[in-house]
């Protein structure tokens, strides 16, 4: 109850409500959604069709970004006039050039120009078929044609210059535009093809419950992605959350003085409940929109086989990831802690990183092994930390439960050991914190 | 038994250490008092023994506690104890108001306690002005005197106070003593700190340390006689300068100081005639000497410049 009282005291105080609580929360789900937005963009693009492609083509050529800013309308300009400018000589005897009197050549800075040293037999036709659509007029002349978009092809290394924003992001049309598009839906028919004849590929790797799916993975690994980032933000404001509370307390001087008052037990019941709130606030904010996502993404049958027939152990490879991902935070933070002071203590910080790294590849370099490679993997993935890069994969690479089961015991005895055994300095060093 | 709140503090066996380093061994400790000071050269142990006394410390053995001398309860560090460390503390980005409404929310009756029942100690410590500053703007002094209303405010039946009169001038010095002092009678106080003169004129019983050890405890008096067993004032000497310095040469293990026209004289070892002898060869006018009580501050100095040629020869 006192420290329910003291978490609610520390968060009715309008600056620590907006550092402890509101801030962290905010920059959160900012992540969480630029994640979710990359995770989603990158599903969309993944999974095109031809079909789909060529519709979404389609919609951009009649609908275009660029085109709508700069003209006021998304759709391909009608017609590019071909303006051949003339030279001329004035009473001074100046030479100069002037564009076709026509009515239809009146310069602008949003047309383009090419400089080349015979604008009059200049073969245009490539570059009409590159910028068509996208400009008003094309001017060619020898110099005195310069608006925002100036090409130069014969000069000793051709060049594209451009002097405003507006006319670089037209010129850069030609990238998206029509012709290179249809290349593009071309090969990527040819590419769609050859792997619906070949079909879905599956890995029969030793060790797992299920052939390892290589192919049509993107929904799992675009939930694998979003679930491992929720955990992560969530063990940092988890982690973050205690220390800036311990930091915010020792830095005032009033850390002895409150834990006195307080009493320890009471003292960190407040901190684990201002912890509590921070992760409750961002679950609640995160996990409803990682589910609308997905919801909204593709049909049940795309989801293949993450877990299809097993609740149970879609919900051990969650607690397994948070148990791993807890300890390994607090192994990296105790470090960083006891040995501050130290030339290369930030080393510590990266050792969990360091060591699941390691492991990974050795589980990976495992796969080229024979029989063997099944139980070098199977033994991994049962070690804590080490057994990090697997356990995130486990959606893919499905271990047998068992295994599950073992590193999540054996990460949970470590973890308290660790606590307990660090209980003593943590507590003879509070001012410190 | 007097009538001031009192309280016991009782220590068997205990001790505490960082990593593998015992750093407070108290042995048997039994003192019971009013307003106890802690003394002790820098490192001896006092703000590691205040702490352990809160509960702030996990002891390698044994137990050290507190208990209320009046009614024989034990006094548990969250209900019945505050403490004020030697920074003082107030939050750096708000207000001493937030801070003081924080205290009142958490351990007076009301959060607005401090602006009412409050009010006079708010007075008394100066600390209207310092309401609407933020911690950062607050020198030591000030965060002091808030973290001592903060204290008193949660009514405690016993005070720590961590160096409460370091870097204070004569005047706030005062200020904090007659606090002490009116609070005395509902209010223990253990007080750490180096001013023996402020010491004894505030403690009625004091406990030494002497690297992590407990050297003596007991009444002012008693302690002082402990430390420093005979006092000498020398007067009437015809160059007390010369005197001083022959005596502090001749008797190394004694503390020798001039107040004015007289020497003190502090040892633990010298006789009365050993010291008449010497007096005589030096100054033949028939300088005058008289054996005194030794004053806390006398025994103190005394017993840490022993301890400095301890270490020294070590």
């Amino acid at each position: 109850m006192a420290g329910l009282r003291l978490a609610l005291s520390l968060l009715r105080i309008p600056r620590l409500f907006v550092s402890l609580l509101l801030f962290p929360l905010f920059l959160s789900v900012i992540l969480v959604i630029i994640q979710l937005w990359v995770t989603s963009f990158a599903m969309r693009t993944v999974t095109y069709t031809p079909k789909n492609l060529s519709e979404q083509f389609e919609e951009r050529q009649k609908n275009n970004l660029v085109r709508k800013l700069v003209y006021g309308k998304g759709e391909r300009v009608e017609h590019l006039e071909i303006c051949r400018w003339q030279n001329i000589v004035d009473e001074n005897g100046q030479h100069f050039e002037v564009p076709p009197q026509n009515g239809k050549c009146a310069p602008d800075r949003l047309d383009i120009a090419i400089h080349v040293k015979n604008p009059t037999s200049f073969d245009t036709s490539e570059y009409e078929r590159i910028f068509e659509g996208n400009f008003e007029r094309m001017h060619v002349c020898v110099r005195d044609c310069i608006p925002d978009a100036i090409l130069s092809p014969e000069a000793e290394h051709p060049r594209a210059d451009a002097y405003s924003f507006p006319a670089l992001m037209l010129m850069n049309q030609v990238y998206f535009d029509e012709p290179e598009q249809k290349q593009y839906i071309k090969l990527f028919e040819n590419k769609y093809n050859v792997l619906q004849s070949v079909g879905t590929q599956f890995f029969h790797a030793n060790g797992y419950v299920a052939p390892v799916q290589l192919t049509n993975v993107t929904y799992e690994l675009g939930l694998l992605a979003s679930i491992a980032s929720i955990v992560i933000i969530a063990l940092w404001l988890a982690i973050k959350a205690h220390r800036r509370v311990l930091d915010y307390f020792a830095r005032s001087g009033a850390l002895l003085p409150m834990v006195a008052a307080m009493g320890k037990r009471d003292f960190y019941s407040a901190i684990w409940i201002v912890t509590i709130l921070r992760v409750g606030a961002f679950l609640l904010a995160s996990v409803p929109a990682t589910y609308a996502l997905f919801a909204g993404l593709g049909e049940a049958e795309d989801w293949g086989g993450i877990f299809e027939r097993d609740i149970g152990h879609l919900l051990l490879w969650i607690v397994c990831l948070v148990v791993s991902f807890s300890f390994a935070a607090i192994v990296a933070s105790i470090a960083d802690l006891k040995h501050r002071y130290q030339l290369f203590a930030v080393c510590y910080r990266y050792l969990p990183l360091g060591l699941a790294v390691l492991g990974g590849a050795v589980w990976t370099l495992s796969f080229v092994l024979g029989d063997e490679g099944g139980l070098i993997r199977d033994i991994l993935t049962c070690l804590p930390i080490l057994g990090m890069g697997p356990i995130i994969l486990v959606p893919l690479f499905q271990p047998h439960l068992n295994v599950l089961v073992i590193n999540t015991l054996l990460t949970l005895v470590l973890t308290i050991w660790l606590i307990r055994s660090n209980a003593r300095w943590f507590a003879a060093h509070l001012e410190d914190l | 038994m007097s009538n001031r709140q009192q309280v016991t503090i009782e220590a068997e066996g205990f001790s505490v250490g960082y990593d593998g380093n015992v750093v407070l061994s108290t042995g048997k400790v039994e003192l019971t008092g009013n307003v106890i000071a802690l003394a002790g050269h820098n490192g001896a142990g006092k703000s590691t023994f205040m702490k352990a006394l809160l509960g702030l410390l996990p002891p390698e053995s044994g137990q050290l506690r507190a208990r209320n001398a009046n009614t024989g309860e034990l006094l548990r560090p969250e209900r019945h104890m505050a403490f004020c460390p030697e920074t003082g503390s107030v939050f750096s980005d708000i207000t001493v108001k937030e801070y003081l409404k924080l205290w009142c929310r958490l351990k007076a009756p009301r959060g607005n306690y401090f602006q009412q029942e409050g009010a006079e100690l708010l007075e008394v410590l100066e600390l209207y002005p310092l309401l609407p500053k933020k911690g950062r703007e607050l020198s030591k002094g000030q965060k002091q005197r808030v973290q001592t209303a903060a204290g008193f405010f949660t009514n405690p039946l016993f005070f720590l106070f961590d160096e409460p009169f370091d870097g204070l001038d004569v005047q706030r010095t005062h200020e904090l003593m007659n606090i002490i002092r009116e609070r005395s009678p509902n209010i223990a106080f253990l007080v750490s700190s180096h001013r023996m003169d402020v010491v004894e004129r505030l403690a009625d019983r004091v406990l030494v340390l002497q690297e992590g050890k407990v050297k003596t405890y007991g009444p002012t008096n008693e302690v002082s006689r402990h430390l420093c067993e005979r006092m000498f004032v020398i007067e009437d000497c015809s160059a007390p300068e010369i005197l001083r310095e022959k005596l502090e040469a001749n008797f190394p293990e004694s503390f020798v100081y001039q107040l004015g026209e007289s020497i003190r004289f502090a040892s633990s070892g010298t006789s009365q005639e050993e010291l008449l002898g010497f007096i005589r060869q030096v100054d033949t006018n028939g300088a005058r000497m008289s054996e005194v009580s030794p004053t806390l501050t006398d025994a103190m100095s005394l017993h840490l410049r022993l301890l400095k040629q301890d270490s020294e020869i070590k």
